[in-house]
Parts: C-alpha cells; sequence; structure tokens
C-alpha cells in the first residue's frame, strides 16, 4: 500500500515515515509539508493513503482532502491532529478516519487497513462544521487537478449540466453546485441570476443592453453577466454602497 | 471559553443561611444556648431552674425560628437580599412575640388578661434581643459563605490561569516532538523534556510571583528551543535584550505567553515562517519590552480567541500587581503585529540604597 505523509512538521514526518517502515506491506511513497504540497505529491506519486495534518500554514489539510477527492483516483485520507477539540467530534460524526499525534503504532496500523475513500459531502460537512473557507477552488483537467485560488475567480456560472469557473487563466469546467458555492462563498460572491454567482471583488458596474437586459461588469470580464430581473434593484443597492 | 462555566457554577448568594442540615442547625441551637448563659449571667438568680427555663424559652424560639427560615428559603431567596433578609426579621420577630405570649400567660397561669395583664414591656424586650441575635447569626452565616465562594473563586481562577497558560496544543505537539526524537535524537529528547519540565513547573506556580528577569528570559529560551524543533527554519528569533540590573524582577510567565502567541498566529499559519523580535530596555526605572511578528494574510489566519484571553490574562495581573502603572498595549503596526509591555520597577533604588552606604 502507497502511503503519502503530510505534515508541516518534519519532525512528525520522519517519525511516520519510520513507523511505516517498520510495518508490513507499506511504502512511503512520498512526504509533503503543506496542502498545496501535498496535492502535486499526490498527483505524481498515486498514493493509496494519504497521512494528512489538519494545521498546516497555507492550506490546511481539510482543504487539500477536498481537493484530493475531486481526482481520478481518489486517495483515502486519514487526518492526524494534535489537539483539535472540535474536529474529533465531527471526524467521529462523519466516519472519518484520524489519527491523534503522536500517533501509537496500534492505532496506525488499524486506522491504514480499515481506512476509506472520503467522499466530497463528508468533507464539505466537515469544513462546514469548521467553519473554513477552502482558499482555492479545484477542477480536474486533463493535466490533473487545476487550483484557482478563490480570490482570482471572477464568476461561477452553470448551463444545464456543468458550473464554469471565470478566471484569469480562462474557463475552467468544475464538479460543485452554484447552491454549495454560494453557501461556503456567500461572503465573497453575489447572486445575480439563477444561473450566476459573481464574485463582489471585481464588479465594476451595471448596464443594460441593446434588448434591454440588464447585466453586470467584472473587471477583465469581455463579457457582461446577465441579471434576472428581480436581483436588480438589490444589485443596484449593493453597487451603491461599494 | 472558561469563563462560562465558573460563572453559572457560582452559588446564588444570600442572606438567609440553609438551615435545614444538622451542622447549620446545631450551631444554631448552641448560639441560642449561650445566650442563655449570658442573660443567666446577667442579671436574676443564678439556678439551674433559672437555666431550664431561659433555655426552653430561647430553644422554643430558635427552632422555631430555624424551621421556619428553612421553609420559607426558596420564597425568601427569590425577594433579594434586603427585602428577603427583612422578612427573615419580621418572621423571627412574630415568633418570639407568640412564644412570649404563650410563656406570659403560662406564667401567668390565666389567660384572662384581667386577672394578669399581658407585660407588653418584657415581651417587646425579648423581640429585641430576638432581633439582635438574629442579626449577628444572619450576618455570621453571610460571611461564613463568602468566604467560602472566595475559596472557591481563587481556585477556579488558579485553575484557568494554569489552562490559559500552558495550550493543550503546546502539550500535545511537545510530546510528538519527543516521541519522534527519542529513537532518532534521544539527546534532543532529553532537553526536550527538561525544557518542558521547567515550563510546566512555572506555570505551575503561584500566578502573583515575580522572578528574575533573567529566569523569565530562560524561561523563553526553552520555550523557543520547543518551537524550533517543530517549526524548524520557519521560526526565526530576534533576541535584542538591553541592559538591566540583575535584581530586575518581573510576574512570573508574562513574557513567555507573548511569544507563545507570536508564534502561534504570526508564524505558524506562514508556509515560509517568519521572523520574532523581541526588544527589552530598561530606562529611569522603567521595563520596557517589546515583542512583534508578521501580520500572516486573512486567508491564513488562525482564530484568535485564545490571543486575547492571554493578553487579558496577563493585562489582570499586572494590575493587580502594579495598579494601573503597568501598560501591555497589542496592535498592529503596518505589517507587523505589536505587543508592547511597560511596567516601573521602582523597588531597585531601595534595594540598591543600602549597599550604597556599605561602601
Amino acid at each position: 500500500m502507497k502511503v503519502l505523509i503530510v505534515d508541516d512538521e518534519q519532525l512528525a514526518r520522519d517519525r511516520l515515515a519510520r513507523m511505516l517502515t517498520d510495518m508490513n506491506g507499506y511504502e512511503v511513497v512520498g512526504q509533503a509539508a503543506n496542502g498545496m504540497q501535498a496535492i502535486e505529491r499526490c498527483e505524481s506519486t498515486q498514493p493509496d493513503v494519504v497521512l494528512l495534518d489538519i494545521r498546516m500554514p497555507g492550506m490546511d489539510g481539510l482543504e487539500a482532502a477536498r481537493h484530493m477527492a475531486g481526482m481520478e483516483q481518489p486517495p483515502a485520507v486519514v487526518f492526524c491532529t494534535a489537539y483539535e477539540e472540535h474536529a474529533i467530534e465531527a471526524f467521529k460524526v462523519q466516519a472519518v478516519g484520524y489519527l491523534l499525534k503522536p500517533v501509537r503504532r496500534d492505532d496506525l496500523s488499524a486506522v491504514l487497513s480499515s481506512a476509506t475513500r472520503t467522499n466530497r459531502a463528508q468533507l464539505a460537512a466537515l469544513a462546514q462544521e469548521e467553519g473554513s473557507q477552502r482558499t482555492h477552488i479545484s477542477a480536474r483537467t486533463r493535466k490533473g487537478i487545476e487550483l484557482v485560488p478563490i480570490d482570482e475567480v471572477r464568476y461561477f456560472q452553470a448551463d444545464q449540466k456543468y458550473v464554469t469557473m471565470r478566471h484569469p487563466g480562462g474557463e475552467l469546467l468544475i464538479d460543485e453546485t452554484l447552491q454549495e458555492l454560494e453557501a461556503e462563498f456567500g461572503n465573497r460572491f453575489l447572486r445575480v441570476h439563477r444561473n450566476a454567482l459573481v464574485s463582489t471583488k471585481y464588479i465594476e458596474g451595471l448596464e443594460r443592453n441593446e434588448e434591454g437586459q440588464y447585466q453586470i461588469r467584472l473587471r477583465d470580464v469581455p463579457v457582461g453577466i446577465d441579471i434576472s430581473r428581480r436581483h436588480v434593484s438589490s444589485i443596484r443597492r449593493y453597487i451603491q454602497k461599494l | 471559553m472558561a469563563a462560562a462555566p465558573i460563572d453559572q457554577a457560582r452559588p446564588t448568594r444570600f442572606v438567609v443561611p440553609d438551615l435545614c442540615n444538622a451542622p447549620a442547625l446545631s450551631i444554631v441551637v448552641l448560639i441560642g444556648e449561650l445566650l442563655v448563659l449570658v442573660l443567666l449571667f446577667a442579671g436574676g438568680p443564678l439556678t439551674w431552674e433559672g437555666l431550664a427555663l431561659k433555655s426552653l424559652y430561647v430553644q422554643w424560639v430558635v427552632l422555631m425560628s430555624a424551621g421556619a427560615l428553612c421553609g420559607a428559603r426558596p420564597f425568601l431567596a427569590k425577594m433579594g437580599l434586603a427585602r428577603g433578609a427583612l422578612l427573615a426579621f419580621v418572621i423571627i420577630a412574630v415568633l418570639t412575640l407568640l412564644v412570649g405570649l404563650g410563656a406570659d400567660r403560662v406564667v401567668a397561669g390565666t389567660l384572662s388578661y384581667r386577672i394578669a395583664p399581658i407585660n407588653w414591656l418584657s415581651i417587646g424586650k425579648q423581640m429585641g434581643i430576638a432581633c439582635i441575635i438574629a442579626g449577628m447569626v444572619l450576618r455570621y452565616f453571610y460571611v461564613q459563605q463568602q468566604l467560602r465562594e472566595q475559596e472557591q473563586s481563587e481556585l477556579q481562577s488558579r485553575i484557568q490561569a494554569l489552562q490559559s497558560r500552558i495550550r493543550p496544543h503546546f502539550l500535545f505537539n511537545s510530546m510528538n516532538i519527543i516521541a519522534s526524537l527519542i529513537s532518532v535524537d534521544p539527546e534532543t529528547a532529553e532537553t526536550v523534556v527538561e525544557d518542558l519540565s521547567e515550563l510546566f513547573r512555572a506555570s505551575l506556580n503561584d500566578a502573583g510571583n515575580q522572578v528574575l528577569m533573567s529566569e523569565e528570559l530562560e524561561l523563553c529560551e526553552r520555550y523557543v528551543r520547543i518551537e524550533r524543533l517543530r517549526l524548524g527554519d520557519r521560526l526565526r528569533m530576534a533576541w535584542d535584550i538591553g541592559e538591566y540590573p540583575d535584581e530586575l524582577k518581573i510576574p512570573l510567565l508574562t513574557l513567555q505567553p507573548l511569544l507563545e502567541n507570536a508564534i502561534y498566529h504570526g508564524i505558524q499559519p506562514l508556509p515560509d515562517g517568519g521572523t520574532i523580535a523581541l526588544t527589552l530596555r530598561y530606562d529611569r526605572n522603567v521595563v520596557s519590552v517589546r515583542i512583534t511578528n508578521p501580520v500572516p494574510p486573512p486567508e491564513y489566519r488562525t482564530p484568535t480567541q485564545g490571543n486575547k484571553m492571554a493578553v487579558n490574562n496577563i493585562r489582570t495581573r499586572l494590575n493587580v500587581l502594579y495598579n494601573d502603572a503597568a501598560e501591555l498595549t497589542a496592535e498592529t503596526e503596518g505589517d507587523l503585529y505589536v505587543t508592547h509591555l511597560r511596567y516601573p520597577h521602582p523597588s531597585l533604588d531601595d534595594e540598591m540604597e543600602p549597599t550604597k552606604e556599605v561602601s
């Protein structure tokens, strides 16, 4: 079984690696010190299990796990934590594998032998419990998982099947619903239409095209985004406040 | 987070004691008997008969009052301090009146007022005595209850102080470090255990204790040494310790929690870490310590509830020790978070003067 170890502390990683080497049937295929690195290594090494520290600088373990869940072959994830009052309760509720640091050998082998993939719903519920927002949105592309900082996203737009995410590098299709996105990022994005969420950070103004359709203009976005009639007055008020 | 349950646990303070239990009742009976002795010594014939009669009379009043207050306590408790106390007095006075009237008739040997008029003066005196003694007894129980509460709250605040001074995170992280080091670098593991022990010993000490500045700085170094093992190069320290007199003192564990805050909020969330600067100056009897850490970008920040608690805790302790002469400020200055502590150290001159005289 291939294992990826993710922890921001070198000592902690070394210890886990040592313990795994002593145990039969496990191979440490890589180590990572933060969430971003973890996703990278996860793609390049394709582990079966990721031992993932929760509290890490930059992208934390919880978010990294959510992006990993979007991979073609998502690994099983086991969270590691030294002390997280709330998280542990949530892990139990969501039946997610976790280890307490300092990790005990018996616990490690027990959790690895029973480690299963965590699905997106479980992870989203965990994040909601923690009240944490992702710093990035991930999309599965031919090159693998592509991460876009939430700060750079201009808008999300839904058509019948997919949600399109607009960012400076172009457009990406993501596997999430507008409802989920609005629930998580309601403080940064504004619903302007049944099918569109726009980043409040990039709003430039309101305009009306030849057909009389209200549209919202966003910085660095050539096309206007349609606004549904019932949202017009609330958006106008919002823009006036800016 | 620890404050709420303590507030809830505090019993409602109330002037009327709980007389429904045997120890309290025995104290009341004892006080009644002492009163009897006082009355006996103060005047009248010193006979067994006098003792028995007075005891009978006093204990009637005492036990009836105790019973009535025991029963009425839940009701009295709802009325607030002043009104509850007043009603308690009224109950005792009325009971004394009734017992007094009863006794008066027994002594008179008849129920008829015409043959033997009621001795109102005597009954009035007895009611006066009953009210005075009742006041003293109520006061006694009130003070006793206050004392017990005070002890309780002192204990609670010590526990609270202890909890807020040792972050559970730090404890478990240190344990993890030790577990990681034991097999590969036993000597460093040993050092961590020693450092950790010193920090714990200090945190179990009395919160009001003052130690030498050099001792506090040593604790800080021990603490930083442990954190450096965990964070590696991400934690960079810039110590700038100016000259200070050897006798300079500081309340125990004042600087270490501030450093801990700086690391927890300023270094840990940053992937590349940063520098923490500690500057200590001593000038004209004023100690000034400045601790700075980088301010992480908003998306990297850790929840800040613990931060305020540690700073407030230290501020409270400084207030107790220096009244308003000590100052602890924490604010953002540009891209730095600056914690500044200033406190006077006037005792130094007094300690230095005798040495001058000797020389």
